[in-house]
């Protein structure tokens, strides 16, 4: 007898066959008493351990062993509390910290954004009135900086010249 | 103690659900009652009586911390004899990993062997009081390696199916249905053995 045979025998006497495959084997039993013979065997160690699962008592008193018990579950209750500190004060925060991250995520991208894809400033030329009819002077403003290019106009560029303005003077002037 | 007097006529249900609301008297007299089968079943399979009072000192401490997760579908017994098969299981596994393989294990590895053992064909325990055929019961599971002892405990006492029992034993259906068939192989003939050394 093959080993996936005497194993398909002890399946069929653990109830672990289809039905038509426990059928085939029980045709087979028929005609071969060798088999007969082992799942007898099988099933009576089987029903021989059943029901009688050695009983042993626990060698050490009530008190004795409850108190081991109790003495751990105690320490594991105290742990949460005495454990305090920073461990404890983190796993409080932790709850906060998905939300906190998804906020950074957001806020960070919302900056690249705007660095990045927000119309480039406007550099203008200043509303500069002049008056004289001796030079020309153009303006532009880049941020916080204002510029003020001076020409006279009877000489030549050489003569021209570049002032750098605080914003806030030339709104004053 | 006073209180343990008191819980001793209350059912397992009602004691179950004072623990659950944090009565650890009611939880002790859990204890007191289903200790002896929670250490015979972690003596079954460990073969060591400190591991056992350890493992299902540990396994009843486990209890108290999931206590909230039984929702009574089994007994509560039931419920934590898992949980100590489940310790002894590791334990087993940690234990394997430190020492050589059994005897036993190379005859599994070597195959066949069960083949040739004959088959037991007369009653091995007949006219045995019911203690005696447990001690013997006892015996030949201690001549088991823990493989072997493991899924017959787990198939035969905890009446687990081979899928079930593969998943526990992290093993393949194939490896539980060999073992089990050379366990129980082993086991008819260890009481056939038994037998004769008492009529000899």
């Amino acid at each position: 007898m093959n080993q996936d045979l005497a194993l398909k025998y002890q399946a069929f006497v653990d109830g672990e066959l289809r039905e038509a495959e426990a059928r085939h084997v029980a045709q087979l039993l028929e005609t071969d008493p060798e088999a007969r013979a082992l799942v007898a065997e099988l099933r009576d160690t089987k029903t021989l351990l059943a029901g009688n699962e050695p009983q042993l008592p626990l060698p050490e008193s009530r008190d004795f062993y409850w108190s081991k018990i109790q003495r751990d579950i105690q320490c594991l209750e105290a742990e949460p509390r005495s454990a305090g500190g920073w461990f404890a004060a983190l796993a409080g925060w932790r709850r906060f910290l998905a939300p906190l991250a998804g906020v950074a995520v957001i806020t960070f991208l919302a900056m690249v954004a705007v660095r990045f894809y927000s119309p480039a400033p406007v550099d203008y030329l200043a509303e500069i009135e002049n008056l004289s009819e001796e030079s020309t002077a153009y303006s532009f403003r880049s941020g916080n900086m204002f510029v003020v290019w001076t020409q006279d106009r009877d000489v030549t560029s050489d003569d021209s010249q570049l002032k750098f303005i605080d914003y806030n003077d030339a709104v004053a002037q | 103690m006073a209180t343990q007097h008191d819980n001793s006529s209350v059912s397992d249900e009602k004691l179950v659900k004072a623990a659950q609301r944090g009565d650890m008297p009611a939880f002790e007299e859990l204890v007191a009652r289903h200790r002896d089968k929670i250490y015979a079943r972690a003596f079954s399979m460990m073969r060591s009586e400190e591991d056992a009072v350890d493992l299902s000192q540990e396994a009843w401490v486990k209890g108290w911390q999931r206590l909230k997760q039984f929702q009574g579908d089994s007994s509560f017994v039931t419920w934590m004899t898992r949980i100590v098969i489940n310790l002894c299981l590791d334990q087993l596994r940690k234990q394997k990993r430190q020492r050589a393989e059994s005897i036993e294990s190379l005859e599994e590895d070597s195959g066949g062997v069960e083949r040739q053992m004959p088959v037991v064909t007369t009653n091995p325990t007949a006219g045995l009081e019911r203690q005696e055929l447990r001690q013997r019961i006892d015996k030949a599971l201690g001549q088991l390696s823990y493989e072997h002892r493991t899924v017959l405990i787990l198939h035969e006492f905890e009446e687990l199916e081979y899928k079930e029992i593969a998943k526990r034993m992290e093993c393949s259906i194939g490896t539980v249905m060999s073992r089990l068939f050379y366990a129980r192989r082993k086991m008819a003939n260890l009481m056939a053995s038994y037998k004769r050394e008492e009529m000899s």
